[in-house]
């Protein structure tokens, strides 16, 4: 793009062959050029210059180079160190229920339940939230001096360590939460995934916790999708008779969708790979609960809560559940750029 | 019959258009209105969580918060226990966090940007792994954190050190600051790159005199964010085996590299773990600490990238 666009550019100010060198394939082509006896010394120094520069191409191709290694370094090395749990186990660690330290059995099936049902809880509820405050702060509902303020206060909950958002939940939440739980209980026990006796340390206390830690990522990604598009599909919509609702609805959240579900996506597999909130607010019990309102497991609290003390074969397992886990997220992440890039191409 | 057609047509036809046209502005303007409010009620809710939040810690931790919580070590007893050690290990990761991520996440943003073209397809193959690496979750860089810099390369870090620490945190905030050199680097418009390179200045020229110091304020921004989100790691240290009680400071020398450390978010934890109340009010306390720290990082980082986006227009 730019590069390409400055190449033409040089070529035809090459005043000396000098050029800047664009591909390292032309770089020897690059110092023949000079002939002039007289420009010895600026030809000494050009090449000094010339150089430099590729030895900073170099330097900065190694950096961006190893950095992408490391992707396929953990994974490397996270398999290599789960070998054992997925030679002794295989693929029925994905479907056991059993997790017992003292016969060394092992399978994950209640805590990638756990992961799955806290995230979808999450998103539930702050996709809507997280598009309405997007809309909100982009569509001019209130005056600058009110949206600056506000928008300022949402991006400083990103800067809320998750430890504390893991206190909150335990001393402020789940007391305050209670009562409600109580009421829903009795009001729509009948509902299974309402049923059973309400806790505290519930699957749905993490899913409520963990969509307070996620919204502001959905609205800071929706709100540059929204302020992104051009300015003539507001007018036009609005010109056409239609009211600021359908303006919204109709026009313009249809063509911000790729950045709002790419948000989305990306709120995703940060809720399931979040640890610290889910090891202190899930229960840690492990079992499959179709109710909500009981305590679960998720990969994330496994980790933590076991690793500290794990004999050999259980670091193993736990490891095992950890290259599960980074699977899952992968996957979302590659589905989440997939959409992005599939609707920027229709658009 | 025929006398009736036109009167037919003549009082139909207008007539449920209008009503279609009438029934519907009433209804919509309604709904604008309901929606209006939702959105305000979901702003609103998202703010009221950030006060009840920060009002609830004020309150619990403000009782201890005082020069001797700062400047004593942590202790048995509530009244004695202070945060020095972990602040300090506070310190000592952020500083080497950044300097190990500036150079490696500078460097690889500023070849992706600038010095590579974008069909390569080490370029494409280099950004989708970048992409992918910041999703994975922390706690999978506390595993191999563990494995690598604690356990294969003991003799660099000597174990559960405070490198090993920085090391992995690094790879946990490399992708955020690459991104935001990213972003900083393509804001700066085309025209001074082709401008310098027209005047027969290499690229190494051009980006170190020109591109850099303008990209400079966006890439700072991307750094402090980067590195809050370092201190507010909790899970990696975990699994790595950070201490809790360290009543001692690491020596500032190279033998400090490798000394046992602790951490706020470490200590929080740990203190939030243990049944007495003093302790729960304790841990409110290290976090108004930490809390501080972050929002005065984030605000910096925010009014940078303000006050940047507004004089590059």
């Amino acid at each position: 793009m730019i590069v390409g666009g400055s190449t033409i550019v040089i070529n035809v100010n090459g005043w000396n062959g000098k050029q800047p060198v664009y591909e390292c394939k032309t770089m020897s082509a690059g110092t023949e050029g000079a002939t002039q006896s007289n420009r010895g010394s600026l030809e000494k120094r050009l090449s000094k210059q010339s150089l430099l520069d590729q030895g900073f191409f170099w330097l900065t191709l190694v950096m961006a180079i190893g950095i992408a290694a490391v992707l396929a370094f953990v994974i490397y090395e996270i398999g290599r160190s789960a070998l054992p749990a997925i030679q002794t186990f295989g693929l029925g660690f994905l479907f056991s229920t059993t997790w017992d330290p003292v016969q060394n059995v092992y399978g994950a099936l209640p805590q990638i339940y756990g992961t799955l049902v806290t995230s979808a809880i999450a998103l539930f509820l702050a996709v809507p939230i997280g598009v309405g405050v997007a809309v909100f702060l982009t569509e001019d509902f209130v005056p600058g001096y009110i949206r600056t303020p506000i928008s300022f206060a949402i991006e400083l909950i990103v800067a809320i360590p998750s430890v504390v958002l893991g206190l909150w939940g335990i001393f402020v939440f789940i007391p305050f939460i209670r009562p409600f739980y109580q009421v829903l209980n009795s009001t729509l026990g009948w509902i299974p995934l309402f049923a059973g006796v309400p806790r505290g340390y519930s699957l749905l206390t993490l899913g409520i916790i963990l969509a307070i830690m996620i919204v502001p990522i959905i609205i800071s990604i929706t709100r540059g999708t929204l302020l992104s598009l051009p300015p003539e599909l507001r007018q036009g919509a609005m010109a056409m008779g239609a009211t600021r609702w359908e303006t919204i609805i109709r026009v313009l959240i249809p063509a911000g969708l790729s950045g709002i579900i790419g948000s989305v996506m990306l709120a995703f597999g940060r809720a399931m790979g979040e640890t610290m909130v889910a090891a202190m607010l899930v229960g840690n019990s492990n079992r499959i609960s179709i109710s909500l309102m009981n305590p679960g497991a998720t990969i994330t609290s496994l980790i933590a809560s076991q690793f500290g003390e794990a004999g050999r074969t259980q670091v193993a397992a736990l490891l095992y559940s950890g290259l599960v886990l980074m699977v899952l997220t992968l996957l979302v992440n590659i589905f989440a750029e997939m959409i992005i890039k599939k609707f920027q191409n229709v658009e | 019959m025929t006398a009736h057609e036109p009167s037919l047509l003549g009082n139909n036809l207008p007539d449920p258009q209008e009503k279609r046209f009438d029934l519907n502005l009433s209804g919509r303007y309604r709904l604008d209105k309901i929606f209006a409010i939702a959105t305000l009620i979901a702003t609103i809710s998202g703010v009221v969580v950030l006060l009840l939040l920060l009002f609830d810690i004020l309150s619990d931790g403000l009782q201890f918060l005082n020069w001797n919580f700062l400047s004593s070590y942590p202790s048995r007893s509530p009244e004695r226990a202070g945060i020095l050690s972990p602040l300090v290990g506070t310190v000592w990761l952020l500083v080497l966090t950044a300097l190990i991520t500036f150079p490696l996440g500078v460097g690889a943003g500023i070849f992706l940007e600038e010095f590579s073209s974008p069909d390569s397809w080490y370029a494409k193959l280099v950004e989708i792994n970048i992409n992918n690496l910041a999703a994975v979750p922390s706690i999978i860089y506390g595993l191999l954190g563990l494995q690598v810099f604690v356990r294969i390369l003991v003799g660099i870090t000597g174990g559960r050190s405070v490198l090993a620490g920085a090391l992995t945190l690094s790879l946990l905030v490399l992708p955020i600051v690459i991104v935001s050199t990213r972003e900083a680097l393509r804001a700066v418009s085309s025209s001074l790159r082709q401008g310098g390179l027209a005047l027969g200045a290499t690229r190494w020229q051009v980006v170190r005199e020109h591109v850099f110091p303008l990209a400079l304020p966006g890439i700072l921004t991307g750094m402090i964010l980067a590195l809050s989100r370092a201190i507010g790691e909790t899970a990696p240290l975990i699994t790595l085996g950070a201490l809790t009680f360290i009543a001692f400071l690491p020596p500032l020398s190279p033998a400090g590299l490798q000394s046992s450390f602790t951490a706020l978010p470490i200590q929080i934890y740990n203190w939030v773990s243990r049944p007495q109340v003093d302790f729960h009010n304790l841990a409110a306390s290290g976090i108004i600490v930490l809390m501080v720290v972050l929002l005065l990082m984030n605000t910096t980082a925010i009014l940078l990238r303000n006050r940047f986006q507004k004089t590059r227009i």
